[in-house]
């Protein structure tokens, strides 16, 4: 890998650029994944590689523009492989695969590896196309209401009428778990 | 790379969990402007009186009160009565008006575009409260009789086309051609922006109408265009083409403009679709122990009425209704119902919540079955502002 990655080039407008950073580096974290677990599902591998992704863009504004991307990327890969594997089973043939680390203590890993986040997801997979698309419209691409309706061709009131019943729908999976969440 | 993982999927994961974590941050903020809610309710609650409801961290003015209300029919009777309809013109009537010429060019410019053109212009007359929508127009006719020929209304102050109307259809027998929804929908529009410039109105409906002539009937298309507010079809000012097409032509039979004149401000959504349900089944509680079978909600556009206070005042008998029965000379008795509420032209943005009752209540006197209750929840200050026996909404979707 270049060491000459560094993370500034990742940055435009002062925003992490991270489709460009998984574009380029999906397959340098699933080697790290596949050298420290020899078995593992294909499921579980895209769920690592996406969780380092949302690590980087959680950690986007503390993150050392001279350093090297790759670097942050395979500690991150490393701590999360390490968590992960405690509900893998799998063959733990783990090797240490970088050892030029980032000191990651002063990191926060804000993956949230949490039941809410998984429950909030899978609500979201079960979604139809229309609502997901609002959903992801404004809560990644964070689009206003006026917008996402010109863009998917359906009035405004619809549009918070559905979103409404979606953050209904969310609420609702997460208190069935046991979660209590403020309306 | 391993074929099995692709980048793309990668990339729809991620952003997928991102947005998850924006929601569940949205709620942690959420919980944050409810503690500064409470805190700042408990500063209003004891430092204000007036009419103030809390909402988000603005405080809105409360918008409803009670209608007043007129003591007899007789007395409602003649106050409108006495309302100034007068159509006496006025010396201040004719400042700032366009000039008699220009509505009539106006005039044979919008019939030449309806196919009018060959109708001479027989009169043009200034009129003061002849329509509702507008307390002044230019009348400009093709006929001297009162339903003959064209007609058409221009408004003297702004210089629009308020209607056009083809009084001579009465008197013709007409074999419609057979056209569908869809064609009918793209006729309509296109008569609209021959009608008028003003794009601010959507079609809210087309629906196929039985129309009666002196001696027969047709079927006509009436299309129905309303202003949109957030989405939300505003009911009280209204432009409703109607016309028929013969022989592949389309031909306009009326295309009026009527305007109530109500007073909207466009009202902020503050209140949540949730909270707005929730507000409505307490009241319903007040008014009735019917067993719910089903809740619907929807944005909309509603004037203030008493309806929903009055229901809870008398745990559901008053609806604001005067019910009267009255003899004839034969002795023959009929029933007449009647609101002695006066309305205040004040329309607002609403939840809509209607209840739907697994046994419906009876009214003996007129038998109807009122099997569900509107209740109107203001979108910005959670009142409920008014609400009606429910009854089927006809919409454009």
């Amino acid at each position: 890998m270049e060491k000459t990655d560094e993370i500034s080039k990742f940055y435009k407008n002062n925003e992490l650029e991270l489709e460009k950073v998984i574009e380029k580096y999906t397959a340098y974290v699933y080697s790290i994944v596949r050298a420290r677990v020899t078995k593992i599902r294909t499921e579980d591998a895209e769920e690592i590689i996406s969780d380092v992704f949302l690590a980087v863009w959680n950690n986007r504004n503390k993150l050392d523009l001279n350093k090297s991307m790759s670097l942050y990327i395979s500690g991150i890969t490393k701590n999360l492989i390490n968590k992960k594997l405690r509900n893998i089973k799998k063959d733990e043939n783990i090797t240490e695969y970088d050892e030029n680390l980032i000191n990651l203590e002063n990191l926060e890993l804000k993956v949230e590896e949490s039941e809410k986040n998984q429950i909030i997801l899978k609500e979201l997979e079960n979604m139809n196309s229309e609502d997901k698309d609002i959903f992801m419209y404004y809560y990644y691409y964070s689009r206003k209401i006026k917008e996402i309706a010109k863009i998917l061709n359906i009035s405004e009131s619809k549009i918070k009428v559905k979103l409404s019943r979606i953050r209904k729908k969310m609420r609702q999976a997460l208190e069935r778990k046991g979660y209590k969440v403020e309306k | 790379m391993d074929k099995e993982i692709k980048t793309e999927k990668i990339i729809n994961l991620t952003r997928e969990k991102i947005a998850c974590q924006k929601y569940l941050n949205e709620k942690a903020e959420k919980n944050n402007i409810k503690i500064m809610k409470f805190v700042a309710t408990f500063f209003i609650s004891i430092g204000i009186t007036a009419g103030v409801v809390y909402a988000g961290v603005i405080t809105y003015q409360k918008v409803w009160k009670l209608p007043e209300k007129y003591d007899t029919l007789e007395q409602m009777i003649e106050e409108n009565r006495n309302r100034n309809t007068s159509t006496e013109i006025t010396k201040e009537d004719t400042n700032n008006i366009i000039e008699k010429q220009e509505a009539e060019e106006k005039a044979k410019s919008v019939m030449d575009k309806f196919g009018f053109a060959k109708n001479d212009i027989y009169s043009v007359e200034f009129k003061k409260n002849y329509i509702e929508s507008s307390d002044l127009i230019y009348l400009v006719k093709t006929e001297k009789q009162t339903e003959k020929g064209i007609d058409v209304w221009i408004d003297a102050k702004t210089g629009e086309n308020l209607g056009i109307l083809n009084n001579d259809l009465k008197y013709e027998s007409i074999n419609t051609d057979k056209i569908d929804e869809e064609t009918a929908k793209a006729y309509a529009n296109d008569l609209y922006n021959k009608f008028t410039t003003n794009q601010e109105f959507k079609l809210k409906y087309v629906q196929e109408t039985p129309h009666y002539f002196e001696n027969n009937s047709t079927d006509e298309w009436t299309a129905t265009f309303c202003k949109q507010y957030d989405g939300i079809f505003y009911n009280y000012e209204k432009i409703v083409v109607t016309f028929y097409v013969k022989d592949s032509k389309v031909c306009v039979d009326q295309i009026i403009h009527t305007n109530l004149n109500m007073n909207f401000e466009n009202n902020p959504i503050v209140i949540t679709e949730e909270e707005a349900i929730g507000i409505a089944k307490e009241s319903n509680s007040k008014i009735t122990s019917n067993e719910i079978a089903s809740i619907e909600s929807n944005l909309d556009i509603k004037d203030m009425n008493e309806f929903i206070y009055l229901q809870e005042q008398s745990k559901g008998e008053d609806d604001g209704n005067t019910k009267e029965t009255i003899e004839d000379e034969n002795g023959v008795q009929t029933y007449r119902t009647y609101s002695l509420y006066k309305s205040d032209k004040i329309v607002r943005k609403v939840w809509r919540i209607t209840i739907n009752y697994v046994q419906g209540e009876i009214d003996l006197d007129n038998l109807n079955r009122y099997s569900s209750r509107d209740f109107y929840v203001d979108c910005t200050t959670g009142e409920i502002i008014g609400g009606r026996w429910s009854l089927p909404e006809r919409v454009n979707e």
